[in-house]
């Protein structure tokens, strides 16, 4: 019976959910990529990972079921083996086959990925790590630098402080919608499938449509995956809502690397056949727009933290709980037709940029969204991926062409599985 | 690089076809394309097929014991607990060998199905009280002891077996309430039972000391 006394963390609110409902079905993993201009060298980036693992505590954690809630607790095991990408993207991470860890680090050919289990971190923690990763491994392989203690990033942070908590106001709380939304059905691929596409276009034609039209880039895709979506499924009354994470760190001047975003609803409710895309765009900027305001988005992220705070729900052992949990996460779900999560603009050092051609993320998909997108950019490159589990491509279609018809230049990557479908 | 003249959009890897629409691509420069992901097949779950094969033989098997039962006489019903055992061992398999997830609570569904197919077997028999007697506090004992035995193997990690010795504890002390409604009518084992298996979570707790407690405090969430 030796050692001292183990680290422990209690989850963020935003990750309460995510151990409740994962699974090899839904494994709420994501994955940001980044590609390089040469070829990856796997033991280096091995001990890439071996020297930045420890500078994340956040992500050198296992969790563990407690009587009331799941936690962290520090995990001392060797940082997770690094592997040539051998399956699809984004599949359900064993922490039992993976030293503990609730991320993969995996490559192939120029491509550095890190696929994270949501429950660690969002998009914005799993970007502050995969970069620190990525410069320790160039460093490594260009100037042989041997000083490991060192962050490479001056925007690179380790607070673990749960913002939730903190830019908590009882006071005021709003709940999700919960109307049923439009779901985009159609034949699925096996089990464990994941279909990806990516368009990649340049940012300067982007802000130029968008300034035509008046509106963000953001809301300029959002709209289109929203018009892409009833162009495929014009029959269907139902609303079309997209679930839009909602950084809050620059809302709330937050640093944490834990999970700090809430789902903001973009939403179009068509009543007729023939809506253009300017009408639908209109709608959603509008839409959008009043919902992203400081405000609005605190009463949303009270409303979560309420339901935290609760003393029944304190009470309640977590067998329990997860039933509880997987009940109300079917119920707002199906209040969603899709996610789109926006990464941003990805911005690297400037003595590394001459080593990084480009990033990518992608999603899981989860219950009811079979479809779901991505954004992320970096320099004048914009990458769009659509996740989908269903063989048909109607959506992703209708999305590109209406890019190609505002005249922006899209290229097209996949990762194979549509050639094979055929 | 190639271009997709129905979306209007340019292919970048090496696509045979566009993955938009399925239409032919025309190629537009003599630059070779190269895929950036691997060429990943699904990796078939041989196990899963095993299981559908198991269960639809069990099916199959079941519904030719109860004919063979309803015509030779039905005066006792036994093909029903064959059907029982069978589907208990499609549930162990679909949990030991299936499922991922922690070993050790695996082995207790394990053990409490067995638990409640042999009280269901006792009950058919007009119930005598020998599986909630005997077998459900010998279970809970069998369990224990299990926990005792990985607590010495597994020092590194001894205190996580805590929490799986304290819900031991509290499911032996549940079952005592099965005495007061007079369901138990033999008491003397669930009662050793809960005494060994109390004995054996404050000899841990003890010698364990700091860790121990500090474990205890991470799982009920109680701040440092």
């Amino acid at each position: 019976m030796e050692n001292k006394n183990i680290k422990w963390e209690k989850l963020d609110n935003a990750a309460i959910l995510f151990p409740a409902i994962a699974g090899t079905n839904m494994t709420n993993v994501y994955r940001i990529s980044v590609t390089l201009n040469e070829k990856i060298e796997p033991e280096k980036l091995q001990i890439a990972l071996d020297r930045v693992l420890p500078k994340f505590p956040g992500f050198k954690v296992s969790l563990k079921l407690g009587f009331f809630w799941y936690y962290f607790e520090e995990n001392k095991n060797p940082s997770p083996i690094i592997e040539m990408e051998s399956d699809y993207p984004c599949r359900y991470i064993d922490q039992k086959k993976n030293n503990d860890y609730l991320f993969k680090v995996t490559y192939y050919e120029n491509r550095i990925n890190l696929e994270v289990f949501h429950v660690l971190a969002d998009g914005v923690g799993g970007i502050n790590f995969l970069l620190e990763l990525t410069y320790h491994y160039l460093d490594l392989v260009h100037t042989k630098n041997e000083s490991q203690d060192m962050y490479y990033s001056s925007n690179t942070t380790t607070n673990r402080e749960d913002s939730f908590l903190k830019y908590y106001d009882p006071e005021k709380i709003k709940k999700y919608p919960s109307e049923k939304a439009l779901i985009v059905r159609g034949e699925k691929m096996l089990p464990g499938e994941l279909g990806v596409i990516h368009g990649v276009m340049s940012v300067g034609n982007l802000k130029r449509v968008c300034e035509k039209y008046g509106v963000s880039i953001n809301e300029y895709l959002v709209s289109n995956f929203i018009y892409s979506i009833y162009h495929e499924n014009m029959q269907n009354k139902k609303p079309i809502r997209i679930a839009v994470p909602v950084n809050l760190r620059p809302y709330f001047h937050s640093t944490t690397t834990k999970n700090f975003f809430i789902m903001v609803s973009a939403e179009f409710k068509p009543s007729r056949m023939d809506y253009a895309f300017e009408d639908v765009l209109k709608e959603v900027s509008v839409d959008l727009r009043s919902k992203i305001t400081k405000e609005k988005l605190k009463e949303t992220l009270s409303y979560n933290v309420s339901n935290e705070k609760n003393l029944i729900t304190r009470a309640v052992p977590l067998v329990l709980k997860n039933i509880a949990v997987r009940s109300v996460y079917r119920k707002a779900a199906l209040a969603n037709t899709s996610t789109i999560t926006n990464i941003g603009n990805i911005k690297v050092e400037s003595r590394f940029e001459k080593y990084i051609k480009s990033f990518h993320a992608i999603l899981s998909i989860s219950l009811g969204q079979s479809i779901k997108g991505t954004i992320c950019s970096y320099k004048d490159d914009l990458i769009f991926t659509f996740s989908s589990n269903l063989v048909t491509t109607g959506i992703q279609r209708a999305f590109f062409r209406q890019l190609a018809l505002d005249d922006i230049d899209v290229f097209i990557e996949s990762n194979g599985v549509y050639d094979e479908k055929m | 690089m190639k271009k997709c003249n129905q979306c209007q959009v340019y292919i970048q890897d090496n696509n045979k076809i566009c993955p938009l629409c399925h239409g032919a691509l025309e190629r537009i420069d003599g630059n070779t394309s190269i895929n950036n992901y691997p060429n990943v097949h699904p990796k078939r779950k041989k196990l899963s097929l095993f299981l559908r094969i198991f269960l639809a033989l069990s099916i199959v098997i079941e519904t030719i014991l109860i004919t063979i039962n309803y015509y030779t006489g039905h005066e006792t019903w036994w093909s029903p607990f064959i059907g029982l055992y069978l589907l208990y061992g499609y549930f162990l398999m679909r949990f030991a060998l299936v499922r991922s997830g922690s070993g050790r609570w695996r082995v207790v569904i394990g053990t409490f199905l067995i638990v409640f197919l042999v009280i269901t077997a006792d009950m058919s028999n007009g119930y005598d009280g020998w599986s909630v007697n005997f077998i459900l506090p010998i279970a809970l004992g069998v369990l224990n002891t299990l926990s005792l035995v990985f607590i010495v193997i597994r020092r590194k990690n001894w205190q996580s077996y805590l929490v799986f010795q304290l819900t031991l504890l509290g499911i032996s002390l549940l079952s005592l309430v099965l005495i007061l409604l007079n369901i138990i009518t033999y008491p003397m084992v669930i009662v050793l039972v809960n005494i060994y298996i109390a004995l054996s979570f404050i000899t841990v707790t003890i010698i364990g000391g700091n860790k121990a407690l500090y474990e205890l405090k991470h799982r009920f969430h109680i701040n440092r």
